[in-house]
């Protein structure tokens, strides 16, 4: 049997996949307990388990908007029917009361449009007095109001600017090559070793059809 | 008022003996002794490196770096487990338990002066332990010692007994500390017998360097022999990142 190291049951600086890729890179990898594609298969578990997630979740919504839909048509039969009864009896069931969405929005819009010169004039002063007001080098960047607040946002330039570091994308395609390096530099490290991948498999739901 | 105990104390029990059924084993002399030695060596908090382990007649403890074992002579007793607790216990006696009762969850140690010390164990769990002893058969191979003294035991620690963790190599002629944060080195001459270089974590390393008194570096895992049996401390990978030999002589 191959002789422990590092640990006699376990890797004492974790068994994570970044913990194994960071050993790998360094160099101080150890194929008892490491896989080299521990990151590669973890990536994709993860994205299958992201993708699985968003599928239940739109299941359920579809699920909810069917149940919404069967209510909606039963109630439109329960208007169908309260109407024919007015015709024969002249009864108004309470269902055939309206909810008035469009004329409720409208009346909302005119008790608005009473307020929105005052509202602009509060935006126009809070503006110029706040801008009176400021220091050198600060800004209003913009201006709103709601019924009982007006909101104004002032930025400056930083004074000493942020160093120029390079794209998340830049980051990656170096630490790729990095991890490319080193999957070639052992891969025969990790060939022929005794322990089989410990590979983590993602289970399908019982629940999710394909 | 306090009162101070003279040697000529004699027990006398207070209460009626304690009765527990369960099967009656004696206790070899060194047993008690074994059980405070490797006490020390247990991991606190772990689910089952928390304990001393007896397997197969000799006593164990064990981390994920450094197990030890005791050799307590013959000894009847089945495989179980005993807490840190119970052998610091045992160890307050001023002489060692001659039997012990295990009963179903239960062990009842007696001395021959009427003594005796009740331990629950029905909250601790059993089983454990059997890859520790298969560990020595699978692993041992002790061939040629490097003998340590005193001397060589003191010099090792007054150089890397330090806070935190790290690590120490052996190049066969030098012995060298490296801290944590890979930015100091401590070197001292050492000879060992190992050829390449050999890297161990600093702590179990230290925690052998106490008690062993033969060390075959060239065997992996690294095997040593103490005054009362034998134990085995596991290598880390060297890596690329090996240290200079250039660091601070001190």
């Amino acid at each position: 049997m191959a002789e422990p190291l590092d640990g006699f049951f376990f890797h004492p600086d974790g068994a994570s996949p970044e913990a194994q890729l960071s050993r790998l890179l360094a160099g101080e990898h150890n194929p008892q307990f490491d896989s080299p594609f521990s990151t590669t298969i973890d990536e994709v578990n993860d994205e299958i388990k992201a993708a699985e997630a968003e599928r239940s979740k739109l299941l359920a919504r579809l699920v909810a908007l069917r149940e919404k839909l069967l209510s909606l048509r039963t109630h439109k039969q329960q208007v169908t029917q309260a109407v024919e009864r007015f015709e024969k009896t002249g009864e108004i069931d309470p269902v055939l009361i309206p909810a008035c969405n469009a004329l409720t929005a409208k009346e909302q819009a005119a008790l608005r449009k009473d307020d929105e010169p005052i509202r602009q004039t509060e935006i126009k002063n809070a503006k110029e007095t706040l801008t009176a007001s400021l220091p050198d080098g600060w800004d209003v960047t913009e201006t709103t109001a709601d019924d009982e607040f007006v909101y104004v946002t002032v930025k400056r330039r930083r004074e000493v600017v942020a160093a120029e570091r390079p794209s998340r994308e830049t980051t990656r395609e170096g630490i790729v090559e990095k991890v490319k390096q080193a999957f070639e530099a052992y891969r025969r490290d990790f060939l022929n070793r005794r322990q089989s991948l410990r590979l983590v498999t993602v289970t399908a739901s019982p629940r999710a059809s394909p | 008022m306090l009162q101070s105990w003279g040697t000529d104390f004699t027990y006398e029990q207070p209460v009626h003996p304690i009765k527990v059924d369960g099967q009656q084993f004696a206790l070899p002399p060194d047993f008690v002794q074994g059980l405070n030695f490797l006490r020390y060596f247990t991991v606190s908090k772990h689910h089952w490196m928390q304990w001393v382990h007896l397997l197969d007649g000799r006593l164990y403890a064990a981390s994920n770096s450094l197990i030890v074992e005791y050799e307590i002579g013959p000894c009847e007793l089945e495989n179980t487990i005993f807490s840190p607790k119970v052998c610091c216990i045992l160890a307050g006696f001023a002489t060692p338990p001659e039997g012990v009762v295990i009963g179903n969850g239960t062990l009842l140690f007696t001395w021959a002066d009427g003594q005796e010390l009740f331990v629950d164990r029905s909250r601790e769990p059993v089983g454990y332990g059997g890859e520790i002893a298969g560990m020595f058969k699978r692993h041992w191979t002790f061939g040629v010692g490097t003998s340590i003294d005193d001397e060589a035991r003191k010099s090792l620690h007054s150089a890397f007994d330090a806070r935190g963790s790290g690590d120490v190599f052996f190049d066969g002629q030098t012995a060298l500390c490296r801290n944590g944060a890979r930015t100091s080195e401590t070197l001292r001459p050492f000879t060992a017998n190992t050829e390449g270089l050999i890297r161990f974590d600093r702590k179990p390393f230290l925690a052998m360097l106490k008690v062993a008194t033969e060390i075959d570096f060239a065997a992996s895992p690294l095997c040593f022999l103490h005054a009362h049996g034998r134990g085995m401390l596991v290598r880390r990978t060297v890596g690329r990142d090996v240290p200079t030999f250039g660091g601070d002589n001190g």
